[in-house]
């Protein structure tokens, strides 16, 4: 390399080095700076409110979930406590240890593929319900399960069955 | 000194302090170009004494108002920025290439970042007159104005990359074809 070109390659560094030093300088102190108003907003409202996570965990919903996997395997997940704003589909994520899915988008949403190894399949496919305590009886709703926003007392379930019969059998 | 070359010393200083003034961007200017371009083609002595005259009087005259104790400082800088026009100029003999853009723009950006620590400087100065001491006064101010020179420098880079070797190219035209300019090089 040319000894004017490697002049100007170092220049360049040292430029480049000694403003990155002094912008990662000023984000760090950014950071610290509003990491402790954020504590601190949070200890003046600890102190005038009590604690913060406990009152967001006051205020969660308590749900029950039924899982039934279509081989005669259920589970009853009851008094299932998903943070507030939680939906039939991230709840999941809760009691299960895999869940798979297709975002379809829009209107369409999400659409639960797989839950726990059990896959949807040209005949069979995962269902969810909604209990309507008011008029008892398993209510197919006709919107993505990420759409319905959990509420406090709310039945859910999700059920693994076949096409072929429609609507599909309810939760038993 | 040719007559022609002071009616363009004189036209370039005009062309420098007017767009100094000008309204624009924050941080993004041309004056700094105008005053290495002038110390390269005139020689260190014009440039310098250029990049002070305009600072004095963007001093009293910027539209963010008078500039008090941080005149000197931009002075300093900006008498810098011409000192090293001057020197870049005598380096290269005045024969200037395409690469030259690459090589002002790292020179341009490296001015414009000790410029921007002389001012920041002053503002450290300024803060230490009131009872801070120096150590943290210095680390504000530096690191408080880092997002100000990020955009001074990279703006700098580029307009120095785009601006320097158009520039020349047309000033020797102006003053009548390369081998006069090389011929008259640094001659006062």
């Amino acid at each position: 390399m040319e000894k004017g070109l490697f002049t100007y390659v170092v220049l360049g560094f040292l430029v480049w080095a000694m403003l990155g030093s002094l912008v990662a300088a000023y984000y760090s102190i950014q950071y610290d700076t509003y990491k402790n108003e954020y504590n601190s907003l949070v200890d003046q409202f600890n102190t005038r409110f009590g604690n913060v996570s406990a009152m967001l965990e006051g205020i969660s919903p308590t749900i029950d979930i039924f899982l039934s996997y279509g081989n005669g395997t259920t589970v009853w997940q009851n008094n299932t406590t998903p943070a507030l704003g939680s939906t039939a589909f991230t709840v999941l994520y809760l009691i299960t240890d895999n869940v798979n899915y297709t975002d379809f988008g829009g209107e369409l949403g999400i659409l639960v593929t797989s839950i726990n190894g059990v896959a949807n399949n040209n005949t069979h496919g995962w269902f969810y319900w909604l209990w309507n305590s008011q008029n008892p009886e398993w209510i197919l709703p006709e919107k993505s399960s990420a759409k319905y926003i959990l509420h406090d007392g709310d039945t859910i379930a999700y059920t693994y069955a076949s096409y072929k019969e429609w609507p599909p059998p309810p939760p038993t | 000194m040719q007559t022609r070359h002071l009616a363009l010393l004189t036209i370039l200083s005009a062309l420098c302090v007017g767009i100094q003034l000008a309204p624009r961007p924050p941080n993004v200017e041309f004056t700094s170009l105008l005053v290495f371009l002038i110390g390269a083609f005139f020689g260190v002595y014009s440039g310098s004494l250029l990049g002070g005259v305009v600072m004095f009087v963007n001093g009293f005259l910027s539209s963010w108002g008078f500039a008090g104790f941080m005149m000197p400082f931009q002075i300093a800088g900006m008498v810098l920025v011409g000192f090293g026009g001057g020197w870049y100029g005598k380096s290269k003999k005045a024969e200037y290439r395409s690469s030259s853009s690459v090589e002002t723009a790292v020179l341009g950006a490296l001015l414009t970042l000790i410029y921007d620590l002389i001012t920041n400087f002053g503002v450290a100065a300024e803060h230490m007159l009131v009872g801070i001491p120096v150590f943290p006064a210095i680390v504000v101010a530096l690191v408080s104005g880092a997002p100000f020179s990020l955009v001074h420098v990279l703006s700098n880079f580029f307009v120095f990359l785009a601006g320097f070797f158009p520039l020349t190219r047309v000033l020797q035209k102006f003053v009548g074809g390369e081998n006069i300019w090389k011929k008259d090089f640094l001659r006062m």
